[in-house]
This record gives C-alpha cells, structure tokens and sequence, in this order.
C-alpha cells in the first residue's frame, strides 16, 4: 500500500493551504508549558514530580461546575516532605453547591462556634479558628466554613467540628499565595493524580463573587496538617499568655517565631492582631496604630476588625 | 531502552499535545485542562508503556481519548465553556487564534473525530499511515479510507468557505 502524497506537497488551493499551515505553525501560548506542569505537580502530590511545594499553605476551594469541594493541606514550614490532599465530597449537584454556598455566606459574619472572633482575643477565651483557607491567586472574597480548633488553657489543642467560620479577605489572599500553584485539584480522591483544574479567564461576573466553601462538611479534620496546625496554635496560645503575663518581650518573641515557622500559616491573621495588641501594651503607640492599620487593609473583615480600628484611631 | 519519566515527555511532546488537543476539537479555553488530563494519565500508564511504538502514538491515542471524552462529556451535560471558572489567568487562555488557524479548525469540523484524527496527524503532523494505525489502532487502509473521506470533506468545506467569501465580497462591492 503506498503512501499517498501529502496535500502540502500537492497542489493545492491557496485557502487550504493557508489553513493547514496555520495549524503545522500554531504554538501554545506562551508560559502555558510551565503553567500546566505546575498544575500536575500538584495534582501529583505522590510522585517525585513535585515543584516548589514547599510554601506553607492550607487551600480550600469550591468549585461551582462539579461541586466537589476540595482541600489541600500542603506542607507547612515544619512539614516539608510534600502536599498531603484531601478531596472532600461537598454537596452534590448545582442546587446543593448553591445552597450550601448561601450557607456559608449567611454564617460569614463571624464570631461564630467555640470562641472564634473577638473573644478570641480576650483574656479567658482561647478558640482559634484552625481553618483558613487560602484563595491561590484567587484574589477576591472566600468564605469558609471551617473546623474549630478549641485550645484548651493548659493548651493541649482538641480538634472539634464545629461552626465558625473565617473569612480571608482578598489582600490577605494574595498577600500569602505562593506563586506557583494556580490551580485547585477536583476528581476521585481514592485516585493518585485527581486532575487539578486550570486558571481560565474570569468573567467580571465570576471574579466579583466570592468562592464560599463548606468544610465542615467535608470532614477538615482529615485534611488539616493536624501536628502542624497544633504547633502553630500552641505557639498563638502561649504569644497570647505572655501578653496576658505583661511579658511583652516573651510575646515579641513567640511572634517573631512564629512569623519565621509558618510564614503562611493558617493563623496568621492570629498572628498579626496579636502583634499589634504587644504593640499597644508595649507603649509602642505609632506601630501600633500603623500595624493596626495594615491590620485593617489586609483583613477589613476580620472578627479583630473592630479592636484594630479602635487602635489605629487612637491620638 | 532506558524509562522514559514524566517530566522526559511532558517536555518534548507538550506542544505536540496541545495541538493535538486543540485539532481534535477541544475548546480553547479547555485545552489546558485537557493538557493535564492527558498528562495524569501519562503518568498512570507509563509503567506499561513498552515504547514499543513512538511516544507520540502513544500520546495521541491518550489525546484521542480525552478528546472523545470530552465531547461526548460536554454533550450529555450541555456543559458550557469556561462555566466553571476558579482562578483568574490571562497568560495562558487568551489565546487569539489566527484567522487561518480558525478557518483550518472550522474546515476541521465537516469531518467525525476519526477522520479528524487521521487527517491532522498525516497534513499537519506528518505521520505515516502505520504509525496512525498504530494510533487509532485500526488497520492500515481504515487509516487511508479515513484520510481519503476527510480529504473529500476539507476540499468541500474549503469550496463552501471559497464560495461564501465571494458572496461577501460581492455584497460589500455592490
């Protein structure tokens, strides 16, 4: 059987030559190679194929199309051997991916569950928000209904589902995104490389609602880097009884740590408030007032909003 | 022959690929969700893979496949394109395709996914009739009857696009 001439080799018209030779030329675009392969890397968290998954990140994402709510625990600064994924069924169908959307959005006012928001900070109340979900390049409003951490005082740390519920605000999203991964994975979580989806255009329409994420629902206690997380808490609580003790310095320096331990850990919203409170009990009253405002731009809603505002007004 | 590693074939055939991809009727802005998708199945599959036959056989029958998937996915669900959009990218998605490359995709579209196939990868790609087979594991003269039907529908397709443009010219000059 003999080969038949290719039709560019023939004579041929000057339209479909013109056509075929766009597709011999056509190119991916630029910088979707390392794009995608970042996507798979992490998709892959199993394999040697990983890059640059170092940077310490919880990432909760919702995805409208399949409603499959995903959560990534990856690598905390003290656990560097990797991305740990947990895929978590959310609600089926669109209806139920809507509804618990709303849910999440009517509890996104925080202070709510085991002492999370204000009275966090207070002198006896001890909850911390455990879940913080970062957007990875989202860059808009994500709520999520997360899994409290409870704190007890002598600070073993006991993992209890329940309703509270975080919200990242957009600079603060950003501000602790890793640059690399841009992508969330969805798919079967009993499968090794569940497809991580790809960052596509975003309509105005799409780019101006916020992500919203139920996780308790997706049982977060499995998904969170639970050592990692407990440390972290731990050293909030102890950055937080120091500053309780009047020990500003003791507290500087729990925060120093844990600035330097969990650069993007998932207390960090913890973290600064509590930094700008040693501030405003050190006497410090400009950094106070200018850490306070910072506060205020990164997380505008914060359940500590309210205390930083009043700092950063001071005279 | 020494194991070839994910990275190995990702970096010498992702452009192969995305074309294919895109060729085999993949929406733009699907294309790099389908990449992936081709991709974790690379990895899945290439402790099995014998290298027996070319690399890019191999992928395009994975290409293939996904494709098929994918439209016969987007059929049965009425799935709207870039509906479930998450993250914001500009670099890779907006893409503007030549208007060449468009007409060379909707002259694509006169023909079934096989013919597609065959057609793309004997014009454009350059692949022997055996290695097509061996890609759309059919026999040799399946591919050259394929090719030969596609060839038809291009032509027409072409001569429909031809005449279409002459009407338009003709309205715009009176």
């Amino acid at each position: 059987m003999t080969e038949p001439t290719r039709l560019l080799q023939s004579h041929l018209d000057a339209t479909e030559r013109r056509a075929i030779l766009a597709a011999v030329s056509d190119e991916p675009p630029e910088g979707a190679e390392a794009h995608i392969w970042e996507a798979l890397a992490l998709a892959l968290p199993a394999t040697g194929v990983l890059v640059g998954a170092t940077t310490a990140t919880n990432v909760a994402h919702a995805t409208a199309g399949n409603s499959l709510a995903t959560l990534v625990g990856a690598s905390t600064a003290d656990v560097p051997a990797g991305v740990g994924i947990a895929v978590l069924k959310g609600s089926t169908g669109v209806a139920g991916g809507v509804a618990s959307a709303v849910h999440a959005g009517s509890i996104a006012t925080l202070s709510a569950g085991a002492g999370a928001g204000t009275s966090a900070m207070a002198s006896s109340g001890l909850g911390i928000v455990a879940s913080k979900a970062i957007a990875i390049g989202l860059g808009i409003g994500l709520t999520v209904n997360a899994a409290t951490l409870a704190v007890s005082r002598q600070g073993s740390p006991v993992l209890a589902p329940a309703h509270s519920s975080v919200q990242v605000d957009p600079v603060a999203a950003s501000a602790r995104v890793p640059p690399a991964p841009r992508g969330h994975v969805v798919g079967d979580p009993t499968r090794e490389g569940s497809r991580v989806e790809i960052a596509r255009p975003t309509s105005p329409v799409t780019a101006a609602r916020p992500a919203q994420v139920t996780a308790t629902e997706l049982q977060a206690s499995e998904a969170l880097p639970r050592d990692a997380l407990a440390d972290e808490s731990s050293l909030i609580t102890r950055a937080r009884q120091a500053l309780q003790a009047g020990d500003v310095t003791a507290a500087m320096a729990r925060i120093e740590e844990h600035r330097n331990r969990f650069p993007a850990g998932a207390l960090t919203q913890e973290c600064d408030a509590l930094n700008v409170l040693v501030y405003d009990r050190a006497g410090r009253t400009d950094a106070a007032r200018a850490s306070a405002a910072e506060f205020l731009l990164r997380y505008p809603s914060s359940p500590h909003a309210e205390r930083m505002r009043a700092i950063a007004q001071t005279r | 022959l020494s194991p070839l590693t994910l990275k190995e074939i990702y970096e010498t055939q992702f452009r192969f690929v995305w074309r294919s991809l895109a060729r085999l009727g993949v929406p733009a802005p699907d294309v790099p969700d389908a990449v992936q998708e081709v991709f974790l199945v690379v990895h899945r599959r290439l402790v099995d893979f014998d290298q027996r036959c070319k690399v890019s056989t191999w992928l395009y029958r994975i290409c293939f496949n996904v494709a098929s998937d994918r439209r016969r996915r987007a059929y049965v669900r009425h799935e709207i394109p870039c509906n479930t959009t998450v993250l914001e990218c500009s670099s890779v998605c907006n893409t503007t395709q030549s208007d060449d490359l468009s007409l060379f995709d909707s002259l694509l579209q006169s023909m079934d996914l096989e013919q597609r196939a065959v057609f793309v990868l004997f014009e454009v790609e350059g692949h022997t009739g055996p290695e097509i087979a061996e890609a759309m594991d059919c026999p040799l003269p399946t591919v050259y009857s394929r090719l030969r039907l596609a060839r038809a529908a291009f032509a027409r397709a072409a001569e429909r696009y031809r005449a279409s443009q002459a009407h338009t010219l003709r309205e715009v000059a009176v």
